[in-house]
């Protein structure tokens, strides 16, 4: 965690001045910490993968079948989030949609339009742990600019409004503020992490760490990594291949036609959610595919906590 | 604790080898289901005006070698387990109903909305008062909207009965602002309400009653509906599972409260559970051997709740 | 059409379509020059307005004309199929998959050993060394296959222009006979053990059909002597993209459709048990 030492004050009012004529969302935990009079979205999955997005249309005209594709725009969008969003976009969704062949054209398109503009953190919130997972509530990666908002003004850098450097009262405070978040920030889960768990896929005690989760898929679908959907065509004669979430906890989501279902179980698709985040993506792309905003365990609607169940299966398997 | 007290016995003489309850969660006024199997971890048993979740729906969740299960059931936990045996789900020599007396659950979203950052150590309820950071509030305007409206805090049908008895406050009608507006502006509410849908079925999967192997709304041979969530297609998600719960709903609200959204979804099974009320003279989760309206055929049945 | 986004299926007209048994019928597409595949890929047919499914490719690359795709009515999207004509239009996406490694059988005695329509891929396979170009870069061939009924064998002329080659020994078998069949009556694994009686060190396995007919063939080659390496399936699993994205087609950190279909035993071994 680090200051640089080109940040800047502003004043709320030039900040939001500088939105003007714009067109900005923010994300829910954004909004829930600051007031801002931008439209909210869930999370910036909402923006890049819609939960409904038409892929291509299909038609039954002059006696054949006709199919055209359909491209979102690349307008420009400038999406005001938490640091631990912004690395959901550029470690997860970045690397899936874009990074790996092929591209998805039309999350490339999406991507090429958003401008990430972070709104760093200033306390832990009751269910973040973004510092287990390799994350901090003031890292900017992935966005164009970082602001936190302060008692004396926002502390600005990169991208923004101009200003005037911080004072010496004011670099104490931002001081004070490093400090204090160094000191509440949960320690990161150990680097095997991802092998640990690997290792422990047979485990009994999976039954006893899955027990409780309902199998709804509202954690998957809040969250802002997970990336899983499902192709289903719409109309008959006339209409379009839509692409819309989908959920590992959904039993029928690998469900062969054939009637044979890898995962009949539910707590194998709870195992399947930790260990995608935990182990298999990691295992593949380097990085946990959870950023530890905790979004999860506060929808849930039984407070099932992932955290919990990652720190209770790697303490086993160690 | 008498709950604790109860639960601890049962699980040390053997008479049930699992008991469905709730233990603390991770954050404030949340509470988490959890079978309690040894003993040793009834301490963890607790019992507070935030155990929103239906713990019938868990008799699904049960291990094979857990046979008979005691419940911590609360008023329309009860209710829902009668449903459940009625419709041949559970056997009654294979349940031990721990009834307890609900003072009404407390909406979290109602308290986080109004007192930031409260920690659950500052509220507590006092008989029909709220007492929030020492300041006494009237309870009923804190309470989940099916308890506003709820007729049987205690289960009907249990083994034991704990907790002391309390006059049961006036029932509030939860229906009667969206009665009065014109069929427009009613269709404009759910329209309102439903477009938020995400369709992470978290209200189904949290409904005691939705049991069905395969869910009409996930059946693909054949397909009722898109699986991504147009308003059209949630609507009939929604009204369809409405319409399967008529008569069989014990308006528990807990589809409501698991809702990541806060979608008042239980708005329209209460307005159901009132129709099937008022044509059927039926109430569900009432009797064990009562016939459900939507089984029985008579030859001189009105119709009337489809004239 | 590939350059407009990377679900969007070309349209081809089906050429020909053949009635394999009751419920598995062969669909013949014409080969677009660009659609370069490795037999044990598998590509994405879209029927418009009704869905899409993947289907592994049973015609081989050396066959330059056509596409063919044995496809066994089961969900919604075979149903529709099933209901089609020739000249019917049907929307076409990939190669996808890895492919059997062509490469490591060079010079190998090759056992395939297929259940039900689980011999779809391994037809390409087939097709593509006994083809006259490349009989000669491989050694033995023995085919196993088999069936419930006689009348669920599929390919049945292929079966008996097969039989009729004296480079390749085959052996058919049914599950339950009926009076017009004089042929072998046995579940596969046990058959194999019966009449597969060479030393099998080079020897390479290669199966495929239903789950549990996998694991018990697997179990049969192992117990005669096969090593994990030389042990060869091609697995099934619920593909949506087939491009590694839609994430449901994993077992542990592999995708099905990028990795595999086609995966050795011995990688088998290193996967989570979630096929």
């Amino acid at each position: 965690m680090r200051v640089s030492s080109e940040g800047r004050i502003v004043s709320y009012e030039a900040f939001l001045g500088w939105f003007e004529g714009k067109r900005v969302f923010a994300t829910e935990i954004v909004s829930s910490r600051l007031r801002l009079p931008f439209p909210v979205l869930p999370t910036p999955k909402s923006l890049l993968l819609p939960q409904r997005e038409v892929l291509y249309r299909f038609f039954w005209e002059k006696r054949t079948w006709n199919i055209t594709p359909a491209f979102p725009s690349e307008e420009t969008v400038f999406l005001l989030c938490a640091p631990c969003e912004a690395r959901a976009v550029v470690r997860v969704l970045d690397a899936v949609f874009l990074e790996s062949a092929p591209q998805d054209t039309s999350y490339a398109r999406r991507r090429k339009g958003l401008t990430l503009f972070v709104v760093g953190c200033t306390f832990f919130g009751a269910t973040c742990f973004c510092t287990r997972v390799g994350g901090s509530p003031l890292s900017s990666e992935g966005a164009s600019g970082f602001v936190l908002s302060l008692p004396f003004g926002m502390y600005l850098e990169g991208e923004g409004p101009e200003g005037r450097s911080p004072g010496p009262l004011e670099k104490e405070e931002l001081e004070r503020v490093l400090e204090h978040l160094k000191q509440s920030a949960p320690p990161p889960f150990p680097e095997r992490t991802p092998e640990y768990l690997f290792q422990a896929f047979g485990e009994a005690s999976w039954e006893e760490v899955a027990w409780g989760c309902l199998n709804c898929g509202a954690c998957t679908f809040l969250c802002p990594t997970c990336f899983c959907f499902d192709l289903a065509p719409e109309g008959r004669l006339r209409g379009a291949m839509i692409r819309t979430w989908d959920s590992c906890q959904f039993p029928k989501f690998t469900l062969h036609a054939s009637s044979h279902n890898p995962r009949p179980h539910p707590l194998q698709r709870v195992r399947q959610r930790i260990l995608h985040k935990f182990s298999y993506f990691p295992l593949r792309k380097g990085c946990f595919s959870c950023v530890g905003c905790g979004r999860c365990v506060l929808v849930c609607p039984v407070n099932w906590s992932i955290q919990e169940a990652v720190e209770r299966m790697v303490s086993g398997a160690q | 604790m008498e709950l604790r007290d109860a639960a601890r016995k049962l699980l040390e003489e053997g008479t049930v080898q699992g008991i469905l309850g709730y233990r603390r969660g991770s954050l404030p006024f949340r509470t988490r289901p959890y079978l309690f199997r040894n003993p040793e971890d009834i301490e963890d048993l607790i019992f507070t005006p935030f155990c929103t979740v239906n713990l019938a729906r868990y008799l699904f969740h049960l291990p094979r070698d857990c046979r008979k299960v005691a419940v911590v059931a609360k008023g329309c936990d009860g209710r829902s387990l009668v449903v459940l045996m009625q419709e041949n789900q559970v056997r009654r020599e294979d349940l031990y109903i721990l009834g307890v007396r609900c003072p009404g659950m407390v909406d979290r979203r109602k308290l986080e909305e109004r007192w930031e950052r409260l920690g659950e150590e500052e509220v507590c309820v006092a008989g029909e008062t709220l007492v929030v950071r020492g300041v006494a509030y009237p309870l009923s305007s804190f309470l989940e909207p099916s308890c506003r409206r709820c007729r049987h805090r205690s289960p009907l049908v249990y083994d034991v009965l704990l907790g002391e008895e309390a006059p049961l406050p006036p029932r509030e009608d939860v229906l009667s602002e969206l009665r009065c507006l014109p069929p427009g502006e009613r269709w404009a509410f759910f329209a309102r309400e439903f477009s938020r849908c995400i369709r992470c079925y978290a209200c189904r999967n949290a409904c005691p009653m939705c049991y069905c192997k395969e869910c009409f709304a996930e059946s693909h041979m054949p397909s009722f509906l898109h699986p991504s969530p147009t308003l059209r297609d949630t609507f009939v998600f929604h009204l369809g599972r409405a319409m399967h719960l008529a008569g069989r709903c014990v308006a528990c609200g807990a589809c409501e409260r698991a809702c990541p959204l806060g979608i008042p979804i239980a708005t329209l099974f209460f307005a159901v559970a009132e129709t099937v009320r008022e044509h059927f003279a039926f109430e569900a989760g009432m009797d064990v051997a009562a016939l459900a309206p939507f089984v029985t055929y008579r030859e001189d049945d009105p119709d009337a709740c489809i004239q | 059409m590939r350059s407009e986004g990377i679900y969007t299926p070309r349209l081809l007209p089906i050429e020909a379509i053949i009635e394999e048994t009751p419920d598995i019928k062969t669909f013949r597409l014409p080969r677009p020059e660009d659609f370069v595949y490795l037999p044990g890929q598998f590509a994405e047919i879209f029927v418009p307005g009704v869905g899409e499914a993947p289907f592994s490719i049973t015609s081989s690359p050396t066959e330059a004309a056509f596409l063919e795709f044995s496809i066994k009515r089961l969900g919604s999207v075979t149903r529709a199929l099933h209901r089609l004509n020739p000249g019917d239009v049907v929307g076409l996406r990939g190669p996808y998959g890895n492919g059997f490694p062509l490469e490591a059988l060079l010079g190998k005695n090759l056992l395939f050993v297929g259940g039900g329509i689980g011999l779809a891929p391994l037809r390409s396979l087939i097709t593509y060394v006994l083809s006259p170009e490349h009989r000669e870069s491989f050694g033995e061939v023995y085919i196993l296959y088999g069936a419930r009924t006689p009348q669920d064998l599929v390919f049945r002329w292929e079966l008996s222009r097969w039989g009729e080659r004296s480079d390749l020994t085959l052996c058919l078998t049914v599950d339950e006979g009926d009076a017009t069949w004089n042929g072998r009556v046995g579940l596969v694994p046990n058959v194999l053990r019966e009449v597969f009686t060479f030393p099998c060190d080079r020897w390479v396995g290669i199966v495929c059909g239903p789950p549990i007919m996998i694991k018990f063939t697997i179990k049969a080659l192992q117990e005669m002597g096969f090593v994990a390496k030389n042990i060869i399936t091609t697995l099934e699993m619920k593909m949506k993209c087939g491009l590694g994205k839609c994430g449901r087609c994993n077992i542990g950190p592999y995708y099905v459709c990028q990795d595999g279909p086609v995966f050795s035993y011995e990688a088998l071994l290193t996967m989570p048990e979630e096929y």
